[in-house]
């Protein structure tokens, strides 16, 4: 499907409110205006068929940009704002010809960079005139990895995307659940509502404030916004579902949203920046057992790991076309286990800790540490250790200001018949600052954790 | 030092007694068995004493000292074997960790 086409489908949606926010509430017909207006622009400045590094947060006018960007049959690397340094790196990195920056309603701005030779991946969508995105990969495991897409496949999937009525757009502008938020608010012609910052009690005065109907948030801010009381705070009655993933799920802090929200359907995705986001099933309301029924994705396990093959799966990196399987799957390098076609995800392979020989998973360890009173956020990760290779470790958030005398041995009272010897933590500590990316999504690179 | 050394290794020992189902025997003193032919505990206990006397030594003399790593002792050396063999090599760290230290301030 090419741009063209899914840009008549937004036209349909007329007068119904396409974007809202503090800044105003703008139509389908008031977003297709403007994205015409910018497309002419671009194509004044020749920013057509190409490569573009576009620099903005969320907006009514970043997302105009976006499109009239694709309109031009560019492929757009996505970003928000950053160092002058680090946009350059990105720009070279995707073989940007220009950055696009957003200037707030007033329009954009637009930077030719001469330094840039167009990678691979990407040069295979330009050479076609094809509408393509690069996101860049969050890095908390490591550096950045830019994932090149073509984007007609994404506008097929959310044509059929279940209807969402009004969404808010929490996850970043640059992430792939970011991305997938806009394409199924406008696809569905339901309601992208922007918030003003990314925190749990701005989250709860948007639900509040433009009657959201639909969440899709990481773990990590769930459980932040159960604990601070957001849900009790703000009337949140017109929300009825939450979309979860980016992250192997705690089954505790999810029970802790299914009991505050009864009326609310937990929906948990999966989805990576390789991949897209998959339309997955639970098998029973908030249950971590999946299974996707769209027949354009083909899921497997093999040797533990989940692969996966579909429309939306990436091109490629930009430095490469990643690690696939002879018949085109994509080893996800994700932990699974798969039951009657349904598919259950423990955690990253990477993040596996090896301790003396025994396997030992922190989401596993992470669920039983988050049902212990006064936690109100766990990371375990692994720790070198000269005798045993890894250790288990523990970084906590506590509600209330507690010692680590007073809490350590209450945590071990607790803990010590539940856990097995290799899975107890035997390094605890306290922290004062979150435990989570910009993202909100865990830290679990252990010289972060273990350094801070 | 070494008496407050002592007692930190001996606190940091029995810490561990929260996570056993038996306490650790150390009514032998400096004799009592700790990891070894003799040994009553099992590798992950004898990593979480270690791990938590390093703590106890960071906290208390503010040095870091890696009591893990003993590729540089002789091969015949048993530095967990019992309470008091533990107190030595922890002793041993903790002077050089401070030598170490003096040194760079210099």
């Amino acid at each position: 499907m090419q741009v063209e086409t899914f840009l008549d489908h937004l036209k349909a949606g007329a007068d119904r409110p396409a974007i809202v926010s503090d800044e105003g509430r703008f139509t389908y017909a008031e977003l297709c205006r403007q994205i015409d207006v910018y497309a002419q622009t671009l194509a004044a400045q020749s920013v057509s068929d190409c490569c573009v590094l576009l620099v903005d947060n969320y907006s009514f006018n970043s997302v105009c940009l976006l499109f009239a960007l694709w309109r031009r049959n560019n492929v757009v690397a996505l970003s928000v704002p950053k160092s002058a340094e680090q946009l350059a790196n990105l720009a070279n990195a995707a073989g940007a010809r220009f950055t696009v920056t957003g200037n707030g309603p007033q329009g954009f701005s637009v930077l030719a960079n001469d330094n840039a030779g167009l990678p691979s991946t990407v040069e295979g969508l330009v050479s076609r005139r094809q509408a393509g995105f690069i996101v860049f990969s969050s890095g908390s495991t490591g550096p950045a990895k830019g994932v090149v897409h073509e984007a007609a496949p994404f506008f097929e999937r959310y044509l059929k995307a279940e209807q969402c009525g009004a969404i808010l757009a929490f996850l970043l502008f640059d992430h792939i659940g970011g991305l997938v938020t806009v394409l199924q608010a406008l696809a569905t012609h339901g309601t992208l509502v922007l918030p003003n910052e990314r925190s749990p009690q701005e989250v709860g005065r948007c639900i509040e404030t433009f009657k959201v109907q639909t969440l899709h948030v990481s773990p990590t801010l769930l459980n932040l916004a159960t604990i601070t009381g957001v849900f009790q705070t703000w009337d949140t009655g017109s929300l009825q579902r939450i979309y979860y993933g980016s992250e192997p799920s705690s089954s505790e802090a999810i029970q802790r949203i299914a009991r505050t929200l009864p009326q609310v359907r937990l929906n948990q995705l999966y989805g990576m920046s390789e991949i897209g986001v998959l339309p997955c099933r639970g098998l029973d309301g908030d249950s971590a057992w999946m299974t996707v029924d769209d027949p354009a994705y083909s899921l497997r396990v093999v040797d533990g790991i989940l692969q996966v093959r579909g429309a939306t799966n990436m091109l490629g990196y930009l430095t490469g076309p990643g690690e696939l399987s002879d018949d085109g799957y994509l080893i996800t390098q994700d932990l699974a286990e798969e039951r009657d076609g349904y598919f259950r995800v423990s955690g990253r392979a990477v993040d596996v800790i090896n301790v003396g020989g025994k396997k030992v998973f922190p989401s596993h360890v992470e669920s039983v540490l988050m049902g212990i009173d006064n936690v109100s956020d766990v990371v375990v990760y692994g720790q070198p250790n000269p005798l045993l290779g890894q250790i288990v470790a523990a970084r906590f958030t506590l509600v209330e200001p507690e010692s680590l005398e007073v809490f350590k041995p209450r945590l071990y009272a607790a803990i010590r018949d539940v856990l097995a010897a290799e899975q107890l933590p035997r390094l605890i500590s306290v922290s004062d600052t979150p435990l989570f990316t910009s993202r909100f999504k865990k830290m679990r690179h252990p010289g972060v954790l273990s350094g801070s | 030092m070494l008496n407050e050394v002592k007692t930190l290794v001996e606190s940091a020992v029995r810490q561990q007694d929260l996570l056993l189902s038996e306490p650790i025997d150390l009514s032998r003193g400096e004799d009592s068995p700790l990891y070894g032919v003799e040994g009553t505990i099992d590798s992950m206990t004898l990593v979480s004493i270690i791990v938590d006397t390093e703590e106890k030594i960071r906290h208390r003399f503010g040095a870091e000292v890696h009591l893990a790593d003993t590729s540089h002792l002789p091969a015949t050396a048993t530095p967990f074997a019992t309470l008091g063999t533990l107190c030595a090599y922890v002793m041993d760290r903790l002077a050089s960790a401070v030598a170490g230290g003096e040194a760079q301030a210099i």
